[in-house]
């Protein structure tokens, strides 16, 4: 049996959080794109905020979600997304991969995907996110009766999807790199990930959840802590953890069998 | 000057279209994501749909708003791309290069614009329209192409002007991608990307009709559904034209304060 390196690890792990920690210190420095970013992010969870209420204003909404519910939902994917974003954004790992900017850093002594956790975040807009996915989610749960254990549920289950993800988006960047060679893959799949997020899994249909549950599982990310949240559901929470695991451990293997095939952007 | 060279106008035209036909898949990608995200709203209004049992909503039936996204994707990728080209000019140096040369600089990324725009139409527009008129009846007469025309180049004129506009502030703050994805963000919600202009509440559906953004998407999709009738088409047009007249004299003074302002290392 293959021994597991702690230390390694948690070396890798500081390597990780010293790069973004500087990366989030470089970013606050600039206080005017920081202000903005911060309104780029809060403007488009407004938006987000403000479609929802136009469509419960006109009709009776999405079935099996009201009003509040459908905020809590959208503030999960928001918050959920802006934290997976500082450490790796789908974008920045395909163009990073295209431009070559990873070659060198691949000469580190860190592991490829420690590297990729450590170079390849977008904090321009993820602490607008979270903070505007905060303000929306503490306003939706103000007006749900929301037990305690429910929101503690909700919180393990976020962890969980959230190291699931932080192991997925790099071997789904790396994949789409290899799939489809442009800088504009990794930014057009984000950006319909995102889209589909703000909903509830159910519009989908069967097919639907089985996409965004198993091939690209962002269910896990928003879908499944929010049901745990609003309906307390034990099978839900204990089927969102495995699945979180599932998730991280093919996602790892993936990612390795991937990335021992890039041999650097000059072929 | 600007009739003297018109022929190296047409130069950058040809040039850019003929880079553009190499990166065909750019700009499928940003279509193929407008399409994905379109197709997150048919699922959105699909299940909207079924549970309300109404027919239509807001003078829509379900398959005129499947249509109306679509169509909307593919209307509103007939964009520009000229403020990030002008930071990017700005922020390398390389400005210089095209101030020096006896041709105006804002007409020259005008030129490659167009070009960028005939290569989106003729690759994806047109046929995705075609595609859709297949499908979904049209609005499609002489009187209605003819309204959609003018249409078309109020809206090319106003988002390149509105696009200038963003760009020359690279003259004065050098990082403008904050302002860039601000604006791109107002212009997809304020021109009907996220939900049709009709179905916000009546004051603010009004108020958004005095707006330039109208023309960026909405007043076009609504013509070919046959949405609109002709005397509020001709007021939204209307609305246009006085923007893009007003915007293009902001933009036209802004640009010589900008060539007084512009001053570079070494002289």
């Amino acid at each position: 049996m293959q021994e597991v390196d702690f230390l390694g690890i948690l070396d890798e792990i500081g390597y990780v959080l010293l790069c973004r920690r500087y990366s989030l210190k470089e970013y606050a420095v600039y206080r005017g794109q920081f202000i903005l970013w911060l309104a780029v992010a809060i403007i488009g969870v407004f938006f987000t905020y403000a479609s929802i209420s136009i469509i419960y204003g006109i009709s009776s909404g999405i079935p099996g979600w009201n009003y509040y519910q459908m905020l809590a939902l959208s503030a999960t994917s928001t918050m959920f997304l802006g934290f997976v974003e500082i450490f790796v954004s789908l974008n920045m790992v395909t163009s990073q991969l295209l431009n070559g900017l990873y070659d060198f850093y691949f000469t580190m002594p860190y592991s490829k995907l420690g590297i990729i956790l450590a170079r390849s975040g977008n904090i321009n807009t993820s602490i607008g996110s979270i903070l505007g996915g905060i303000l929306m989610f503490a306003y939706a749960i103000m007006h749900l009766n929301i037990a305690i254990s429910s929101l503690f549920g909700y919180l393990i289950l976020f962890a969980f999807g959230f190291f699931g993800f932080l192991i997925f988006y790099p071997m789904l960047g790396v994949a789409l790199y290899y799939a489809v060679k442009s800088r504009d893959i990794g930014w057009a799949v984000n950006n319909v990930l995102r889209s589909a997020s703000t909903y509830p899994l159910g519009i989908y249909g069967f097919s639907g959840q089985l996409l965004f549950s198993l091939l690209l599982p962002i269910g896990f990310a928003y879908y499944y802590p929010t049901e745990v949240l609003l309906h307390s559901s034990p099978y839900v929470f204990l089927f969102s953890i495995v699945g979180s695991v599932v998730i991280g451990l093919v996602s790892y293997r993936l990612f390795n069998v991937l990335i021992k095939k890039y041999t650097g952007a000059g072929g | 000057m600007v009739l003297r060279n018109g022929h190296a106008y047409l130069g950058y035209f040809i040039t850019t279209l003929k880079n553009a036909l190499s990166y065909r898949l750019g700009y499928a990608l940003v279509v193929l994501s407008k399409l994905g995200t379109s197709l997150v709203m048919v699922f959105v209004w699909t299940a909207i749909y079924a549970a309300s049992g109404a027919h239509e909503i807001g003078g829509y039936t379900v398959v005129s708003m499947y249509a109306y996204f679509f169509l909307f994707s593919l209307i509103s990728s007939m964009d520009m791309i000229i403020s990030p080209k002008i930071q990017n000019d700005v922020d390398s140096g390389n400005v210089i290069t095209y101030l020096v040369k006896p041709i105006s600089y804002p007409l020259q990324l005008f030129s490659e614009g167009l070009a960028e725009l005939l290569l989106t139409f003729l690759m994806f527009v047109l046929p995705g329209v075609i595609i859709i008129g297949s499908v979904v009846p049209l609005n499609i007469s002489w009187s209605s192409l003819a309204l959609l025309s003018i249409e078309m180049f109020v809206f090319i004129a106003l988002a390149a002007l509105i696009d200038f506009l963003i760009g020359f502030l690279a003259f004065y703050t050098t990082r403008i991608w904050g302002v860039i994805n601000i604006m791109s963000f107002l212009i997809i919600f304020l021109s009907g990307g996220i939900m049709p202009l009709g179905l916000f509440p009546s004051g603010i559906s009004k108020a958004l009709m005095l707006l330039p953004f109208q023309m960026m998407g909405y007043t076009q999709v609504e013509t070919l559904l046959g949405l609109l009738n002709v005397s509020a088409i001709m007021q939204n047009i209307a609305v246009g034209a006085a923007w893009t007249f007003a915007l293009f004299i902001i933009a036209l003074a802004m640009w010589t304060m900008t060539k007084k302002h512009i001053t570079f290392a070494g002289g």
